[in-house]
């Protein structure tokens, strides 16, 4: 246990040496202590409404308040626990649901590897955001539709990798040898090749979460994201855009957020994917 | 050649086909009522048996299905439930704006984001490299509707030089037509630009490394001879087929930009569509948007075939 704990503080300090990752990380983890923090450090309740509505910045709303009177600095950090626990979730679905399909089709290989790729390929060209319009007009906007209709959009990508992953890892001797032992394919496939591709895949998770946050970011700017009253920074731009040049704050604040958040994932992977290079 | 091109065409149909259905499937097949869905919870129920009778929901989906898709291929797409008009002709007016606004975005991005990755992609690792990286990182990671928010903030509401809305007005002159386009093709070309950029940037730092590459440097041609004449033509192919496959990504960038700065192009008319329940003007649109960007990337696909040799070679040797 102690030595496990070890490599991962080493392979942490390893990450932080670069500049723009440590960067990303500090940005990263800033806004997840915000999420866990909104109650405590947000002055008002996200719904709360106050007396005087698209008042601009003073000491009692130091971001003004929105349409409705609401106070936008509350709003904005509520509304980051939507976006650090939707996109994770969702690109944790995304895997979970495309994995198996790119294990399968890079180890079995044959025909159902082309059929499975065909249809990989037929998914990839559908373009995403008609996919999550489509998927949640049909169902109607809601957490869990947001969420699964982003997973369902992240199958084509994740599986593509993963198979190529995987065959890169197939002829190894390792494998080889787990096979001439006589092992059963689920073994082999989750025991031997899966602890081993699981690195990559997770840099590529880290760049995803980040197109996550910019899918519900996007959804709740079109007025399809999560439902009203949830402070959601996507929503939040929607409903200010009427107002945008007599409160420009209710718009910009959480279009800044939203940006350096994914600025930071993506500095943060971008150190990720040099140091795995390096090595 | 004539292999090929017939395999590109019969993936395109295919593809197009299987797309066709999974629209169809979920956009009619899924929701209980779709009539009902359309007219909304305060219909009267007449009205309600009256759609679903003109959309002949009765009948089981895979004749439904059949009917629709026989329609399309004879350009009849059937007719919106909210505008009483053809699809066909609501999206043939949207479709021509929407390729004008990413045409236009096409023509901004594309140099500058080729430029911007080729002078990263040779001095890598240097200064210049270094500040393009970050630059084109940044771009990457704002989101499309974040930068417009920031771009109308700052050049219409503060510096006051171009308006934030793009209704096309018809009587406008040249002029005040291209002050209206400026920041939503801005915005467009921004959110492809960095993705352009990095591309490009990895792709002229690998030619730059190769051993003919080194063959010239060592032959003493100028450094400029050798990036001009030797560099470059490698260098693209490869963020050439990127942007193309990238079509996606900017479908969804025209769509944002469109309902930013209220545009009406295709991509307005879908989302109004899918706001207001327009069954038929939502699969109708979404389809013709998912063939414009299936064509596209076959396009590239036979570009690529002739640009690039060694593709050509590779598939005759086969």
């Amino acid at each position: 246990m102690m030595l496990r704990h070890d490599r991962l503080r080493g392979a942490f300090a390893e990450l932080v040496k670069t500049p723009n990752s440590a960067v990303g990380a500090a940005i990263v983890v800033f806004w997840i202590l915000v999420a866990v923090a909104a109650p405590v450090i947000a002055p008002y309740t996200p719904t709360e409404m106050h007396d005087a509505r698209l008042e601009g910045p003073s000491l009692k709303h130091w971001l003004g308040t929105d349409h409705l009177a609401r106070d936008v600095m509350s709003r904005l950090f509520w509304g980051t626990r939507t976006v650090v626990a939707l996109a994770p979730l969702s690109v944790l679905l995304g895997i979970l649901l495309a994995a198996p399909l790119g294990l399968v089709s890079g180890y079995v290989g044959g025909r159902l590897d082309t059929l499975i790729m065909r249809g990989v390929d037929i998914l990839m060209s559908f373009p995403t955001l008609l996919i999550y319009i489509l998927i949640i007009t049909s169902f109607g906007p809601s957490v869990i539709v947001v969420v699964i209709s982003i997973a369902l959009g992240s199958i084509p990508p994740i599986a593509r990798i993963v198979r190529s992953l995987v065959m890169d890892v197939r002829s190894k001797d390792y494998v080889s040898a787990a096979r001439l032992r006589g092992e059963r394919r689920r073994f082999i496939l989750l025991r031997e090749i899966l602890p081993n591709v699981s690195g990559p895949i997770v840099v590529d998770a880290t760049i995803r979460i980040g197109y996550a946050i910019m899918a519900i970011g996007a959804l709740g700017f079109l007025g399809l994201g999560i439902p009203p009253p949830t402070p959601d920074w996507g929503g939040m731009i929607n409903e200010g855009r009427p107002w945008i040049f007599a409160m420009p704050w209710t718009v910009l604040a959480p279009a800044a957020a939203l940006s350096s958040m994914v600025v930071g994932l993506n500095l943060f992977a971008d150190g990720m994917r040099e140091n795995a290079q390096l090595r | 050649m004539t292999a090929f091109l017939l395999n590109r065409l019969g993936t395109m149909l295919m593809t197009m086909l299987v797309i066709s259905m999974l629209v169809f499937f979920i956009a009619e097949v899924v929701p209980v009522d779709p009539a009902r869905s359309a007219l909304g919870p305060y219909a009267p129920q007449e009205a309600v048996d009256d759609l679903r009778d003109r959309m002949g929901l009765d009948r089981p989906a895979a004749v439904r299905y059949f009917d629709w898709i026989t329609g399309i291929l004879e350009g009849d797409f059937g007719e919106s439930i909210h505008y009483q008009r053809p699809v066909g002709d609501l999206v043939a007016v949207r479709v021509q704006r929407s390729l004008a606004l990413a045409g236009l975005g096409f023509v901004f991005m594309m140099p500058l984001g080729l430029a911007l990755g080729c002078i990263a992609g040779i001095t890598e690792n240097r200064l210049p490299d270094r500040i393009i990286s970050l630059i084109s990182s940044i771009f990457v990671s704002v989101p499309s509707f974040a930068s417009g928010i920031f771009l109308i903030v700052i050049f219409s509401l503060w510096l006051g030089w171009f308006p934030g809305v793009s209704m096309p007005d018809p009587d406008a002159g040249i002029f005040d037509a291209a002050k209206k386009l400026i920041l939503p093709v801005l915005v467009l070309a921004l959110d492809e630009i960095g993705y352009l950029a990095r591309m490009t940037r990895v792709s002229m730092a690998e030619v730059m490394h190769s051993d003919y590459i080194r063959t010239a440097v060592l032959k003493g041609i100028s450094r400029w001879q050798v990036i001009w004449r030797h560099a470059l033509r490698n260098a693209l192919i490869a963020p050439f087929t990127a942007i193309m496959l990238h079509v996606n990504w900017l479908i969804g960038g025209v769509l944002v930009v469109e309902v930013l700065f209220n545009y009406p192009g295709l991509g307005r008319l879908l989302l109004d569509a899918a706001m207001r329940n327009d069954i038929t003007l939502l699969m109708g649109g979404t389809l013709v948007l998912t063939f414009v960007a299936v064509a596209t990337q076959v396009l590239a696909d036979i570009g690529l075939y002739f640009m690039n040799p060694r593709i050509r070679f590779e598939r005759a040797a086969r």
